[in-house]
């Protein structure tokens, strides 16, 4: 069997070369375990200034407060208001909470009181959530002085509240890691068989041994399986290894069936397989083959709602990431994990992936084999 | 008169390892000498002349070139010495005149001396039907007779060739050695490894190497001589089966 | 200048001409890089799409699912009619959320101080969820006041001032920290895989025999990198002002300067690890992983350093990049200068100058392997 002859001289290769073994498994799993950790909604240890101008125990209450809540590390104790600024300057702190002058008195006298909050506002995210995290405490605080208030005027009876009883569904504890998790694998996958295709093929080239395999009375075709299948087998194997350590160091569900998951990765590897041979078709040395493999997938990346979800961005991108069939995976794996959807709900997806697969592979088969003449 | 050695070797060994691919060998190279390295694929040769380029130091043992020391002394050897590796080592992607403006200018040769250099290797090797074009669509042969010229534009006292020859046809390869003969003539030290028992016969004076040792070293007619055979062939095949023996 | 860091500059530079793929991608991708980080990265959520199941189907009822639709936050994709159609909506990704409305809703408005209704949230996107949550949350606290607007009083008021960015822009932040990731992505890693490949074709070893010093190979073969990084740079904080309107209210000249410390920063890293590789493959592998990635995910380009795991935060210290954010970020959204920025710059000195020296001794004797 030809194909099995050079099916088998890819894998030799493979497991011979450290480098390769290094693309295949030591980058992917570094990347899984960092990535897992560092992609959480979560802002904690938001560094904070105070300057308490009131020094009584009310306002001691809202800074306990603050501090309790876990997200802020409150560093520094401010008396001048006006030395603030350096603190936001100089990068030592990200919020100073100013409490004023006759906070308590005010309170008691219910009269309306302002509380000042600087917030370096560079990172627009993290400005926003550590914001919304100093109006909730703000928030419970003023509840309770409510409920003093209430207490006190016996107003009870005349007041109407609606509260939404609120429950979640599919991840009842809102794991950041089990939506993100999901999302690594498919980026782990399509980055190994795009990068492994596109080099091991121009390699040959370069090294001159692809000539030779063109000279064999090996058929065109059965050149192109001989090299396609072991890079496919790869693939499945990363998958697998990738989904093994998710599983073990984070614990994801996997609510749907594995065999559809693995369905769609046997279709969509038809893109990625087909991305790294139309690279290397038109890449004449390694370093172009990487530059262009590494250009593509950072397009990938960005545009597949693996970190940013696509909903919010601009028109644009979002027609961007609808040309992208990295993005149709993600869904697909997440939905299928998280919450057990069937091919019935993945149809349309899934006739996408198949398209952009054939359309794709076609098209590289077409490049490479122009370029064999 | 004491000749005057242009490579003095004295007991030197390196290993990889536990390989040993370089097993104590000892011998001189006079100067304004071709000395030739036989030797089957893997009996050390390649080795045995990055050390005395500079390129990989010894485990053990003692060596001079041109009187510098390969300890401490690399820079000095670097300044006389020209180096064809293996694999000629030129950029695919420059032009010839690059490639020789850029050999050159690593040298410190200057504008005017890097010309006159080039004009004189013109003499007897004449690129100039190739001077603009690309490298990588040259024919080996040249390709060859360039690596060469890169290599002695520095006008070097000894020229380390590894094995030169590969892959070319052999009338390219008989003007090869004509040109070597010529700068030989000029009282350039030659030091050369081949495979090819037609160019041994070319040295002045030859050592056959096995497994890291040196196991015969005359000149070509001392060897057959002494071994009792017409050709360098039968001695190196004499020598090595008694070696495997 | 000495001539024969002259030569092999020359080389380097006809190398980069011919190989104008190479060249395309090297100025196409921080164009990239831009465009999308810059559009792209929006973590914050506009509209939540909320589906209605309304039980009980009276005026009270309508009022607040209007009042729900026209605060901006939400927006109806659906109505449902029974409970156990919420499921398979939830599947179809038609709806994030399901307000239900239980029967008896609006008597018990008149009659009982609580009133409950009912929110279900598809929590797969834990970010997008909690986010949903809070809006739907801090919806009825305020509606709740409203309706007692007579007898309660908020008497507490937050008052936000944000500086640098005050209409948290993430562009602001995410583009000028894109330098950081470009120049460090040409100075190490597209130099690291140029030696490689000198060492592959074996003309390192060809340029190692002579009398050249390993420091004139290394400034020889970078320098036209350091331009074109540069240039880069220039490309990008550009366009950041241009298109994204990013300020710039420090001094240019300082951040030129710094940003020169942050090249040879990189450069000592992609040198350092050129001394130690054979191939481009390696080269690239290891560029990726020792400079690329952490300058993107640990540096504080995107991900805050400070809500890491520990071992995490304690990694990033030795990213160069997290250095130079807070340097090129600090001059051009603080407009602070060096009083508040030496430490980083001087940081990134020593880290470049002590990679460098161990890399200078291993470049000549690398070669044997
Ligand atoms: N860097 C290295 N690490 C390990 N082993 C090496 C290294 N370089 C050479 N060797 C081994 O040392 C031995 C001698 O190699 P060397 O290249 O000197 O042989 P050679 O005589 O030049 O052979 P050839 O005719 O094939 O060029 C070989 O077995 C080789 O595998
Ligand atoms: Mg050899």
């Amino acid at each position: 069997m030809r194909i099995a002859a050079i099916i088998r001289k890819e894998f030799l290769q493979v497991r011979r070369d450290r480098s390769m073994m290094a693309i295949l498994f030591v980058v992917p799993i570094v990347q899984l375990l960092i990535l897992g950790y560092i992609i959480s909604a979560e802002v904690k240890n938001i560094q904070t200034v105070i300057c308490d101008l009131d020094q009584t125990p009310v306002s001691r209450q809202v800074i306990e407060r603050i501090r309790n809540s876990g997200y802020f590390n409150v560093r520094y104790f401010e008396r001048e208001e006006n030395r603030l600024a350096d603190y936001l300057d100089s990068g030592r702190t990200t919020v100073a909470v100013v409490l004023p002058r006759d906070f308590a008195k005010h309170l008691t006298n219910n009269q309306p009181v302002d509380i000042q909050v600087l917030m370096d506002g560079q990172d627009s995210n993290t400005s926003s959530i550590a914001l919304g995290y100093i109006a909730g405490i703000l928030e419970s605080f003023m509840t309770d002085q409510l409920g003093a208030q209430l207490a006190a005027s016996a107003a009870g009876p005349h007041v109407h509240l609606i509260t939404p009883s609120i429950r979640v569904w599919f991840n009842e504890n809102l794991r950041n890691s089990d939506y993100m998790v999901p999302g690594i694998v498919v980026f782990l996958l399509t980055l190994v068989t795009s990068l492994v295709s596109a080099m091991g093929l121009v390699r040959e080239r370069e090294i001159g041994t692809l000539d030779q395999l063109l000279v064999a009375p090996v058929k065109k075709h059965q050149l192109l399986i001989g090299k396609i299948i072991p890079f496919a087998v790869l693939g499945f194997i990363e998958v697998s290894v990738a989904l093994l350590f998710a599983k073990l160091f984070y614990q994801i569900p996997i609510v749907g069936s594995l065999g559809l998951f693995f369905l769609f990765t046997a279709v969509y590897l038809f893109t990625t397989l087909g991305i790294g041979l139309a690279v290397s078709a038109s890449a004449r040395t390694q370093q172009q083959a990487m530059y262009l493999t590494l250009f593509l997938l950072m397009f990938f990346l960005l545009m597949s709602g693996f970190l940013f979800p696509i909903e919010n961005m601009p028109v644009a991108m979002r027609y961007l990431s609808k040309i992208n069939p990295m993005s149709y995976l993600i869904l697909v794996v997440r939905e299928i994990f998280i919450k057990g959807a069937t091919l019935h709900h993945l149809y349309t997806q899934g006739v996408v992936l198949l398209g952009s697969g054939m359309l794709i592979f076609t098209f590289a088969t077409l490049r490479f084999q122009s370029r064999m003449k | 008169m004491q000749p005057t050695y242009s490579v003095e070797v004295q007991d030197i060994t390196r290993r990889f390892g536990q390989f040993v691919a370089v097993d104590h060998i000892s011998f001189q190279v006079e100067d304004g000498e071709i000395f030739g390295f036989l030797g089957a694929n893997g009996a050390g040769k390649t080795t045995t002349i990055r050390m005395l380029c500079g390129l990989l130091l010894p485990t053990s043992g003692q060596a001079r070139v041109e009187g510098f020391d390969i300890y401490t002394q690399t820079h000095e050897i670097k300044q006389v010495i020209g180096y064809m590796s293996q694999k000629f080592s030129l950029y695919d992607d420059l032009t010839v005149a690059e490639n020789l403006a850029f050999y050159g200018g690593i040298y410190g040769l200057g504008r005017a001396e890097l010309d006159k250099a080039v004009q004189n290797a013109m003499s007897t090797i004449d690129l100039s039907p190739y001077m603009n074009k690309l490298t990588r669509d040259m024919p080996v042969g040249w390709k060859q007779r360039l690596a060469l010229t890169c290599a002695i534009l520095h006008k070097p006292r000894i020229l380390f060739l590894d094995e030169p020859t590969g892959g070319v046809d052999p009338i390219s390869r008989r003007e090869f050695w004509n040109l070597i003969y010529d700068l030989a003539d000029g009282g350039t030290t030659v030091f050369v490894t081949t495979h090819y028992m037609d160019e041994a016969e070319y040295c002045n004076r030859l050592s056959i190497m096995h497994n890291g040792r040196i196991i015969a070293l005359g000149s070509p007619q001392a060897l057959k001589n002494e071994y009792q055979k017409n050709t360098i062939e039968d001695v190196f095949i004499h020598l090595v089966k008694k070696q495997i023996e | 200048m000495n001539s024969r860091i002259w030569t092999i500059l020359r080389k380097e530079t006809i190398h980069i001409r011919r190989d104008p793929r190479s060249l395309v991608i090297v100025f196409l991708m921080p164009i990239m890089m831009i465009l999308l980080y810059g559009y792209a990265i929006t973590f914050d959520i506009k509209e939540i799409r909320l589906g209605i199941l309304d039980q009980d189907r009276t005026p009270a009822s309508h009022e607040l699912v209007h009042d729900l639709t026209s605060s901006n936050y939400f927006i109806v994709s659906g109505y449902l009619q029974a409970r156990d159609e919420i499921a398979e909506a939830f599947l179809k990704r038609r709806m994030l959320a399901v307000l239900v409305i239980p029967p008896g809703f609006s008597a018990d408005m008149g009659t009982k101080a609580v009133t409950e209704v009912q929110v279900l949230v598809d929590g797969s996107n834990a970010n997008t969820a909690t986010v949903a949550l809070n809006y739907i949350k801090s919806f009825f606290v305020a509606r709740s006041l409203q309706m007692n607007a007579e007898i309660l009083r908020s008497p507490v008021n937050l008052q936000p001032r944000v500086w640098y960015n005050p209409d948290l822009k993430s562009a602001h932040f995410i583009v000028p920290g894109l330098v950081a990731v470009i120049m460090m992505m040409i100075c190490a890693l597209l130099t690291s895989v140029t030696v490689a490949r000198e060492r592959e074709s074996g003309t390192m070893e060809q340029i190692l025999v002579s009398p050249v010093r390993s420091i004139e190979i290394i400034i020889g073969k970078t320098l036209p990198y350091v331009l074109l990084a540069l240039v880069d740079a220039i490309v990008v904080v550009v366009f950041a002002q241009m298109v994204f309107g990013v300020p710039f209210r420090g001094d240019p000249l300082w951040l030129l300067g710094f940003s020169l410390i942050y090249v040879y920063a990189c450069l000592c890293f992609g040198i350092f690890i050129s001394a130690r590789v054979a191939t481009q493959q390696i080269a690239m592998m290891s560029a990726m992983l020792a400079t690329m990635l952490p300058s993107i995910l640990l540096s504080g380009f995107i991900f805050p350093i400070l809500s890491m795991p520990k071992i995490l935060q304690l990694l990033s210290y030795i990213v160069p990049a997290r250095y130079y954010l807070v340097i090129i970020r600090g001059i051009m959204l603080k407009g602070i200068g060096p009083v508040h920025l030496w430490m980083p710059a001087l940081f990134l000195a020593v880290f470049g100058t002590l990679l460098l020296m161990i890399s200078i001794r291993r470049f000549k004797t690398n070669l044997e392997g």
